[in-house]
């Protein structure tokens, strides 16, 4: 009985890991450095953390989580309220269907899959926001964002990578 | 034993892959609706907001704890490198401004001599303020916002202007309990009303999420240079007249751009003052004079 709980506790906390590693990456995104430049656009480190978990474990990321996630970003950052939980929606439904052509190709591959969805994710953000403000909204700070995010990827996956072997297996 | 459990599984993946579908469908509409919503009811999201801001805020104080900590290091370790230089310019500095404060004082007391002469009231405003620190910068490409740890148990209300000793910073937007919201003048929904210092020319400050905001709805462009300096014009009441905004960086065509005093991206105490605006007592008071004066 107890071995049975302990293995239903095991795999509940594993599931709360990704999700808990991007509310980490999005508070730690978030602190002020003091660094010139880099706060304004800074990496978007949530999308590269829901890129990581959805081609590693889809079933640790539901969409929903994901959607929860997008509305609790929008609510910290300021951001229209809906329009993170849309970008990282359609990433996220992205990865799930491009899967068999990431997952397993080596780490190049899936680094230029993650180039792919950060550039679609700042299109798809720019146009949102766009229309959310009536307003044209400035595209080089967005793109710049997806470039910075796209360049770290290799030391995100690293770190998630640490948090999947330890905690998740 | 494990075929039919098999069987089932492959019968219910067709299900699970529609199932999967509609809930996509679902929360990207989901989505949309909240984008509606937020455009729609701000009242309600900005409530929200508030809650979660004042929710994160005593997390984000803690984790950016060690931040400050390092770049306090650097400071001291800049400041002691630098300190035979800066000696040197502060000696410089202070000579300078012993001048101005002969001249300060000596401007001080004209104008009491005039104010008394055309028996003037109200002319000071009075602005107090209440010292933030900066737990989140949540500036982004999208929106240029930043978190305070002070809310209305300290007095924070929405609407504050927000500045430091350089100059404006930005307006409080969302105020919850213990931390609210500063719209930075850099945003793109930020719009300042200005004076150019030295022509008195009226403008609007407005941002576009850059670092430079634009100056516009300026008369007299061809006055405009490079060099001259933006304070706050006090129209409206939110903001103290007079406060320092900036230097014109760049002038083009019907847009100039402003290099702000106040560095954006190293804010770490910030002043939320509270402004009582003198046009209004004064007009007040001109309402109730007749009044007084009639027999």
């Amino acid at each position: 009985m107890s071995e049975h709980f302990e293995a239903a506790f095991a795999r509940a906390s594993r599931g709360v890991v990704p999700a808990s590693t991007i509310v980490v990456l999005l508070l730690l995104s978030v602190i002020p450095l003091g660094l010139p430049h880099i706060s304004h656009v800074g990496p978007a480190l949530s999308l590269a953390a829901v890129y990581y978990w959805t081609t590693c474990r889809p079933d640790l990321l539901p969409l929903a989580t994901v959607f929860g996630l997008g509305v609790l970003q929008d609510l910290i950052l300021g951001t229209p309220l809906g329009l993170s939980a849309l970008v990282l929606l359609l990433a996220s439904g992205f990865v799930v269907s491009q899967r068999r052509a990431i997952l397993g190709k080596g780490f190049v591959v899936s680094w230029l899959g993650f180039v792919l969805v950060a550039l679609g994710a700042a299109v798809i953000g720019w146009l949102a926001a766009s229309l959310y403000f009536l307003t044209i909204v400035g595209f080089t700070p967005i793109i710049l964002e997806a470039a910075i995010t796209a360049a770290l990827y290799p030391l995100f996956a690293w770190c998630l990578g640490q948090v999947h072997r330890r905690l998740v297996g | 034993m494990a075929a039919p459990h098999e069987r089932l599984t492959q019968l219910t993946i067709p299900f699970r892959a529609i199932a999967q579908r509609f809930a996509f469908i679902a929360l990207v509409g989901g989505s949309f609706a909240l984008m509606l919503l937020g455009k729609a009811d701000t009242v309600l999201t900005e409530r929200v907001r508030q809650f979660v801001a004042d929710a994160v805020a005593p997390i984000l104080a803690v984790l950016s704890e060690p931040v400050a900590a390092v770049n306090h290091g650097v400071q001291t370790i800049d400041g002691l490198v630098n300190l035979h230089t800066e000696n040197a310019r502060l000696r410089v500095e202070n000579e300078r401004l012993r001048q101005w404060q002969v001249a300060a004082r000596r401007i001080e007391q004209e104008n009491a001599a005039y104010r008394s002469l055309l028996n003037a009231k109200g002319g000071e405003s009075r602005t107090s303020f209440i010292t933030a620190r900066v737990v989140a910068d949540t500036s982004g490409p999208f929106i240029r916002t930043m978190i305070l740890s002070a809310g209305t148990r300290d007095g924070v209300t929405k609407g504050m202007p927000v500045a430091i000793a350089d100059g404006v910073v930005g307006q409080i937007v969302e105020a919850g309990e213990r931390a609210s919201r500063v719209l930075l003048v850099t945003d793109l929904n930020s719009r300042l009303p200005v004076l150019i210092e030295n022509t008195r020319a009226r403008a609007i400050l407005s941002g576009d999420n850059s670092d430079w905001p634009r100056l516009q709805f300026f008369a007299n462009a061809d006055e405009l240079q490079r060099g001259d300096r933006i304070v706050t014009s006090g129209q409206g009441g939110v903001f103290p007249p007079g406060l320092l905004v900036g230097v014109v960086a760049s002038v083009g065509d019907r847009v100039a751009r402003v290099q702000l005093f106040a560095d954006l991206n190293r804010l770490e105490y910030v002043r939320v003052l509270r402004h009582e605006a003198p046009e209004l007592e004064e007009s007040r008071d001109g309402l109730r004079a007749p009044g007084k004066r009639m027999p």
